[in-house]
């Protein structure tokens, strides 16, 4: 009985791992060219709670050439499938007066928490295309966490007011098919079945929340195949 | 005891240097408009800081009552939203203060309704500031607060004027008819300057400071930009209403010092106002240099209600002495009150 037991666990392990092998996969690395801009430094010290060295604007996070924090997305190639949005709740910190992580993507639907770690207060203000979906909200010091959903698809920037200098990026889309380059410039999206897909890439430099710097990457990808698609993009 | 009724000193028993409101109402006065002149400089400050939403919730901040807020939560941004708030409630009470002791103290009726309309005027000021907060900062919402805060410096200075001891003691003077072109010009130049604070106002609640990053010249090469956007397009009447501004008050300290040269009371301020004009031109050209360096930008919003208050101050003096009301001159240091009771 035993033995029947492990053999159907051991089949359905079989069964399980040939699923997620038949997924593929786009990976690849954004690359900053020219010259990285210089960061604005930060007066963190208008806090006492924040004060620390070297407190910068993150808009540009380079590391040998290559760009963190850079959306990429599937854009058209799925058709009509609906992914329900992950149970999973995704967190957002306020610590050490900075944003982690300062790019963060979500499908529409799933719940962002967001924390207060630091012994300062914060305001959380939210800025989307969408002006209505707009808010702004008071965060003080050892409050529970703040959890918000979002329903339609679209970047938005939350920033705080009282410190300048933070803000960060939240990306929201209908499917799972997205990926934040890390601080090496890499990006992954895996899990997605063979098709042909068009990619956009957007990066805080770009003109707008609603203005992808790369908006027509097309990527051919077949079973269990892992494609490549590296960017490049300049300073603006 | 001070307080005296005005009406008691318009029968000429009371010595000329007192104003028909009485000294202190006249200090009161004075300590408002100081303090809306340094309200304005406050409010510049939340906006050159972007610290407009750093207290999401009003008139409550951060739940507290305002006036029970911890210090020790006055951090970053906070500091100059709220210190704005409190100082803003300071001058409302000022204000207050002002209106009411006007109507008990005040004989003119149409210096108790500049009371009034300044108590009218400062709560709707505090509405707007409320609304601009609550709904995140609308440009249009956020102009009118910033000029409605002008006109609300302008209006305490006239009461200041008015209820003060060298208001009384003018002399209104027979002028010959081309001279009352100082009265039109003035008035013309006060409107002309309010109106180029308004358009700064939307420049900067826009954020179109740096529509054109460039000065004087756009970054074509050109004196006249490529219109772009409505941020450039702002940003360059801002610019040209440096000019219009600047030549409406070369105009006014010409008629001045053409046939008023000897009328100390708007020589003298028409001098400072020429001098606080080119400041004004060179914290508006560091402005742009400086990348809307908070101080620079500060100082120019500043500098303007400078301007403004001066030339308000030159208007309203001028259509004091000079009116056309009056066809007889009369000695040196008659009060007002008594020409008036003699005509």
């Amino acid at each position: 009985m035993m033995v029947r037991s492990f053999c159907i666990l051991l089949f359905i392990a079989f069964l399980s791992g040939c699923t997620k092998h038949e997924d593929s996969s786009i990976s690849g690395t954004v690359t900053l060219a020219g010259a990285c801009p210089m960061n604005a430094a930060c007066t963190s010290s208008v806090d006492g709670a924040c004060k620390h060295d070297g407190v910068t604007l993150q808009h540009w996070i380079v590391n040998n050439g290559h760009v963190a924090n850079a959306l990429i997305w599937i854009k058209d190639g799925l058709g009509n499938t609906v992914y329900p949005a992950p149970e999973e709740a995704l967190t957002l910190d306020q610590r050490g007066c900075v944003y982690e992580p300062h790019v963060i993507g979500l499908m529409a639907g799933q719940t962002l928490k967001i924390l207060n770690s630091d012994p300062t207060l914060h305001n959380v203000h939210l800025i989307s295309a969408t002006p209505s979906e707009d808010f702004n909200k008071l965060f003080l010091q050892g409050m529970p966490a703040m959890e918000e959903k979002f329903q339609t698809v679209g970047i938005r920037e939350i920033k705080c007011d009282v410190h300048n200098w933070m803000n960060c990026y939240v990306g929201v889309f209908s499917n799972p098919f997205f990926a934040v380059s890390d601080s090496n410039g890499h990006y992954e999206i895996d899990g997605l079945p063979s098709g042909k897909y068009t990619l956009e890439l957007w990066h805080e430099s770009s003109d707008g929340l609603n203005n992808p710097i790369i908006q027509d990457e097309q990527v051919s990808i077949g079973e269990k195949e892992k494609k490549s698609a590296d960017f490049t993009i300049s300073a603006r | 005891m001070e307080l005296k009724t005005g009406i008691s000193r318009l029968g000429g028993a009371m010595p000329k240097s007192v104003s028909p409101s009485g000294r202190w109402i006249h200090w009161l006065a004075v300590l408002t408009a100081v303090s809306a002149f340094c309200l304005l400089f406050m409010g510049g400050l939340v906006t050159s800081h972007q610290a407009g939403l750093s207290v999401p919730d009003w008139p409550t901040s951060y739940g507290w009552n305002m006036f029970t807020f911890p210090m020790k939560d006055w951090q970053g941004n906070i500091f100059y939203e709220h210190t704005h708030r409190l100082f803003a409630s300071f001058v409302g009470f000022l204000i207050l203060t002002l209106a009411v002791l006007l109507q008990r103290y005040e004989p003119r009726m149409w210096v108790k309704r500049l009371g009034w309309l300044a108590l009218g005027g400062v709560v709707l000021q505090g509405v707007l500031g409320g609304i601009t907060v609550l709904t995140y900062l609308p440009p249009a919402v956020s102009s009118a607060h910033a000029g409605l805060g002008q006109a609300m410096f302008c209006l305490t200075l006239a009461i200041a004027m008015v209820t003060g001891k060298k208001w009384e003691l003018d002399t209104p003077k027979k002028v010959e008819r081309t001279k009352f072109g100082v009265r039109t010009l003035s008035f013309v130049t006060v409107i002309t300057i309010f109106c180029q604070l308004l358009i700064g106002a939307v420049m900067r609640h826009t954020f179109s400071g740096l529509a054109i990053p460039t000065f004087p010249f756009a970054p074509n090469g050109s004196i006249i930009p490529e219109f772009t956007s409505f941020g450039v397009a702002i940003n360059f009447t801002h610019r040209v209403g440096a000019v219009i501004v600047t030549i409406m008050m070369f105009l006014t300290a010409r008629a001045i010092f053409r046939w008023h040269p000897r009328a100390k009371s708007i020589v003298i301020p028409m001098v400072l106002a020429m001098f606080l004009l080119g400041i004004q031109i060179m914290l508006g050209a560091i402005t742009i240099w400086s990348q809307k360096a908070v101080t620079p930008t500060t100082l120019h919003v500043s500098c303007g209600a400078a301007i403004l208050g001066t030339m308000v101050y030159i208007m309203v003096r001028s259509r004091h002495l000079f009116s056309p009301m009056v066809v007889q001159s009369a000695p040196l240091g008659t009060p007002r009150a008594e020409l008036s009771s003699a005509g």
